[in-house]
């Protein structure tokens, strides 16, 4: 997406689902995986996901749900 | 005296209860400067000024001091409190009409210092009673509340002129005119709640509430009061602006009450009346936190106090006392935070829930309460049960701890109104648009906020696919060929929910529309058959993968026709491979030659639901049906395969038994017969010499004796019955081996044995079902020609 | 028709499946999903509760035949 259009979150979320994501818990545990849906609640459902801990990957999920009071942020990967 | 509702005629205990709160009410009062009232004008009609001029609580000698005295007299607890009250009430009332207080107070009260609570309780309880006095209006309300409410106007019309402090002190809509109350007063509305009603004319009651009252008083004079019912008067105790007067209280004393054996009032305790109101003031922080504390030990003050004021009248016994005390105690406990809502909060409260709680499928939303229902059938339902709404209501009252104790025929008005209360917000919310969640959107974002089912979000995304759909660009013509799990769990997600809507449909509607049921069992969508790589199966088949397909299984065949369970079936027997049960159900694949544990699950749970659905199916089928049936079955599967897994051999039995069922009845024709002896043919042909391993190999693991191996026998029998003797003398002699084995196994189980007994004859038994086609007859040690 | 799918979803295909559910406070549980909400307020049926010390290698496990979970507690859930 270009840079320069105006990006509110809800249009950055949607934009970027189907993607490759990293997915920061508040535990401080990553998860990065395919952005398969996202709802308002920051519900996010992940495939092919990969559970990451200081920098080593900890355990892989097929799908996964996490439940969006968790998640501290969410960018492409 | 009687201004406030107080009734001589109901019996004493009622009056207690408010005790307290009627003490606060009046402390809150002294304590606030109606200086500060902007709308104390606008309310009363008379200056503020004025209104302080008038307002002596305690010493005021005048008639309208007598009148206002009451609620004065309310403040104190049962202890200490009760001796000023009763003294500030009986000042007040002493000047006036001494044999009037007698009567009244007498009548009233077995211990004394608890009338002048008692009087002003009656304005808790008045709130309280507006509900019923509302219900009153209601046309439905019930005839014996309406009388109630004739002796209540009568009585509060002759106080309907007074002067300010009158109306001043009018109970009902307390809050409304009053400054702000500190929370545990009992009337307390919530300040701001309603605005001050507008009144010109002091003496008018506040809107609201009180209205009913107005319409009804119709004086009848004396008869009223003494004809009443003791549990009517109790009811009109409690009314709001019960209003006594005077006179006729005086002229018509209660019949019930034996006043030799009741204190009379005596003048001695005027004295302190006037030092209440300030006292109050000043001990209202006090008397608020000592109230608990209070109540706990009121029990032990009593009667030392009792004595103190009334010595020469006061007769209660011990026990009478320690009974009072402790209903008292009971009572102030249970009344503490009694009158914090008014009816109208509570209207409220109980809307704002059933808004949450309304559905308008009890079936989905509430599945377990309507098994319950089901299950546990109410025997004692006097009600016709006709309506939801109406079994909603009955479940929230029967519920909602509505107290009935003693006060029938009130509680039954206030159920009454509570039902149609309910029923009313039942039908709004069922009318008001589906739950969804709200937004606003201003210059600081977006503000959403939640419900009970549908929680805040915190943003709103819309999917691509959602937004794709909104363009109405939905790619619907790109086949999907292949499926993934997730997929195949929304299809089956969908199965589920399109036969829930049948489901509920048909509880309300003969005519049910079934053909998007039909649509997400996706059954024509994407032909397949065994072989196919598994995501490209098609995605009815596998669905039967999954358990909760196969529970659901007998309650979607009955929304089927006959035309599409025979596509199913069809369906079916081209991918037979495809299924878990079949491709992963063969023992032959495993090294240990057994089945894995979750399949041998599968398979128990196919036995109780696929096998039956499809027994009954089947039983539809006409005879060429059932060959094309099985022509499929051997085009398209590994029939050798199939046939050593239990479910493969079930169908096989099933279709085989069918068929030879329908020639037993012998109206098929000749050509159906040579068409069926060739497909016979194909299918033993491809079975030949494999026979053997129909048998799992580890017969001890699934058959302990009792029936579990049966289906194995079962299904040689069918065989056996549907062909040649050439066809016979094959099976015999490839299962030669397994018959003796079960003979063998048979004699094994001592006879001594008796608790394993019962194996030694299902061997036996399921061995026989199969020899018993051939004319053989089979015992532990020898088969023999059935005898016959 | 149920072309818009949502987070949820993932939950809802997956009842009477088990699961995996990962808790607050080192936890895990595994279970047949017999329900849930969208607090993620879930039922689980034959469940298994692990509970993760310190030492990663003690590992503490409570079987439980049926268990509500609240869905403030939980932090994801992933078929099994």
């Amino acid at each position: 997406m270009s840079e320069f259009e105006k990006t509110d979150p809800s249009k950055f979320l949607s934009d970027i689902i189907g993607s490759s994501v990293i997915v920061k818990l508040q535990n401080g545990i990553n998860y990065t995986g395919n952005l398969q849906t996202i709802d308002g609640y920051m519900n996010v459902v992940l495939d092919n996901a990969k559970e990451c801990s200081n920098g080593k990957v900890v355990r892989d999920y097929g799908d996964v749900f996490i439940r969006g009071n968790n998640v501290l942020y969410i960018s492409e990967a | 005296m009687s201004f406030f509702g107080f009734d001589p005629t109901a019996p004493p205990a009622g009056r207690n209860n408010n005790k307290k709160e009627v003490y606060e009410f009046q402390e809150t009062y002294e304590g606030l400067d109606e200086a500060d009232d902007a709308f104390n004008d606008e309310t009363f009609g008379t200056s503020t000024g004025e209104i302080r001029k008038d307002f002596d609580f305690g010493a005021g000698a005048g008639a309208g001091a007598g009148a206002s005295a009451p609620p004065a007299a309310a403040p104190a607890t049962a202890s200490t409190g009760s001796v000023s009250q009763g003294v500030s009430y009986a000042q007040a009332a002493a000047p006036t009409d001494d044999e009037f207080m007698q009567d009244l107070w007498g009548t009233n009260t077995p211990i004394k210092h608890e009338q002048p609570i008692a009087s002003g309780e009656r304005k808790i309880l008045s709130l309280e009673e507006i509900e019923a006095q509302l219900t009153a209006i209601d046309p439905s309300a019930q005839p014996p509340q309406q009388q109630q409410q004739q002796p209540q106007g009568q009585f509060m019309q002759p106080y309907m002129m007074p002067p300010p402090q009158f109306g001043y002190m009018m109970p009902p809509p307390p809050g409304a005119y009053m400054p702000p109350p500190p929370p545990p007063q009992a009337y307390g509305q919530m300040p701001g709640w309603m605005p001050p009603p507008p009144m010109g004319v002091p003496p008018q009651p506040p809107v609201g509430q009180p209205v009913p009252q107005q319409s009804q008083p119709q004086p009848i004079p004396n008869t009223a009061g003494s004809v009443q019912p003791a549990e009517e008067s109790q009811v009109q105790e409690g009314a709001p602006e019960t209003a006594v007067d005077n006179s006729v209280v005086s002229s018509s004393p209660p019949k019930k009450v034996d006043l030799s054996h009741f204190p009379v009032l005596g003048s001695k305790e005027a004295h302190d009346a006037h030092h209440q109101p300030h006292r109050q003031h000043q001990q209202q922080q006090q008397q608020q936190q000592q109230q608990q504390h209070q109540q706990q030990h009121q029990h032990n003050h009593i009667a030392p106090l009792q004595s103190q004021v009334h010595p020469p009248q006061h007769t209660l016994t011990p026990e009478e006392q320690e009974r009072a005390a402790r209903r008292q105690e009971k009572v102030s406990r249970i009344m503490k935070y009694s009158g914090i809502m008014n009816p109208k909060d509570k209207d409220f409260v109980t809307r704002f829930q059933l808004s949450q709680i309304v559905t308008e499928d009890p079936y989905n939303e509430d599945f377990y309460a309507q098994v319950y229902k089901v299950i546990h059938p109410k025997n004692d339902n006097v009600q016709p049960m006709g309506s939801t709404n109406n079994s909603i209501a009955q479940a929230y009252l029967e519920q909602s701890g509505h107290r009935l104790g003693g006060r029938y025929k009130r509680a039954d008005v206030a159920l009454q109104r509570m039902q149609q209360q309910v029923q009313k917000a039942v039908t709004v919310a069922k009318e008001r648009p589906k739950l969804t969640q709200y937004a606003k959107e201003g210059a600081l974002g977006k503000i959403s906020f939640g419900t009970g089912k549908k929680p805040r979000q915190q943003l709103e995304i819309i999917s691509k696919a959602a937004e794709r759909e909104r363009a109405g660009e939905v790619k619907q013509d790109k086949e999907i060929t292949s499926y993934s799990k997730k997929d195949i769990l929304n299809i089956l997600e969908g199965i589920i929910t399109e036969l829930m809507n049948v489901e509920s449909e048909t509880r309300a509607l003969h005519d049910i529309d079934t053909s998007k049921l039909w649509d997400s069992l996706k059954v024509l969508e994407h032909a397949s058959c065994s072989g196919d790589p598994e995501p490209e199966v098609n995605p009815f088949i596998q669905c039967l993968n999954y358990n909760k397909m196969l529970k659901i299984l007998p309650r979607l065949f009955k929304f089927l026709n006959r035309e599409q369970i025979l596509t199913i079936t069809t369906l079916i027997m081209s991918n037979l491979e495809n299924l878990a049960v079949i491709k992963h159900g063969s023992y032959t694949t495993y090294a240990n030659k057994r089945v894995p544990e979750n399949i041998a699950h599968l398979v128990d749970s196919y036995s109780m639901t696929f096998s039956k659905v499809l027994m009954n199916a089947v039983l539809d089928f006409k005879f060429n049906e059932i060959i094309g049936l099985l022509v499929i079955l051997i085009e398209h599967n590994n029939v050798s395969f199939v046939s050593t897994t239990k479910i493969g051999l079930s169908i096989l039995t099933t279709l085989l038994s069918r068929a030879e069922l329908i020639i037993g009845e012998g109206t098929i024709s000749a050509t159906d017969l040579s068409e069926w002896s060739s497909c016979y043919d194909e299918l033993f042909t491809s079975l030949e010499s494999r026979i053997a391993a129909i048998f799992p190999p580890h017969p001890e693991d699934v058959d302990d004796g009792s029936s579990r191996e049966n289906y194995v026998w079962q299904f040689l029998a069918t065989l056996s019955l549907g062909g040649k003797l050439s066809h016979q003398r094959i099976i015999v002699d490839e299962v030669r081996d397994e018959i003796f084995g079960v003979m063998a196994r048979a004699k094994d189980i001592d006879p001594a044995d008796v608790a394993n007994l019962y194996k030694k004859q299902n061997l036996l038994n399921n061995l026989n079902m199969y020899l018993v086609v051939m004319g053989l007859v089979a015992d532990e040690n020898e088969i023999k020609e059935l005898q016959s | 028709m149920s072309t818009k799918e949502e987070p949820l979803d993932l939950i809802r295909f997956h009842l009477d499946e088990f699961v995996l559910i990962k808790l607050r406070g080192a936890r895990e549980i595994k279970g047949k999903l017999q329900g849930y909400d969208s607090h993620c307020n879930m039922v689980l049926s034959e469940a298994e509760e692990y509970i993760y010390n310190d030492s990663n290698d003690d590992v503490e496990t409570k079987k439980t035949e049926m268990v509500f979970v609240r869905g403030d507690s939980v932090i994801l859930i992933s078929p099994i």
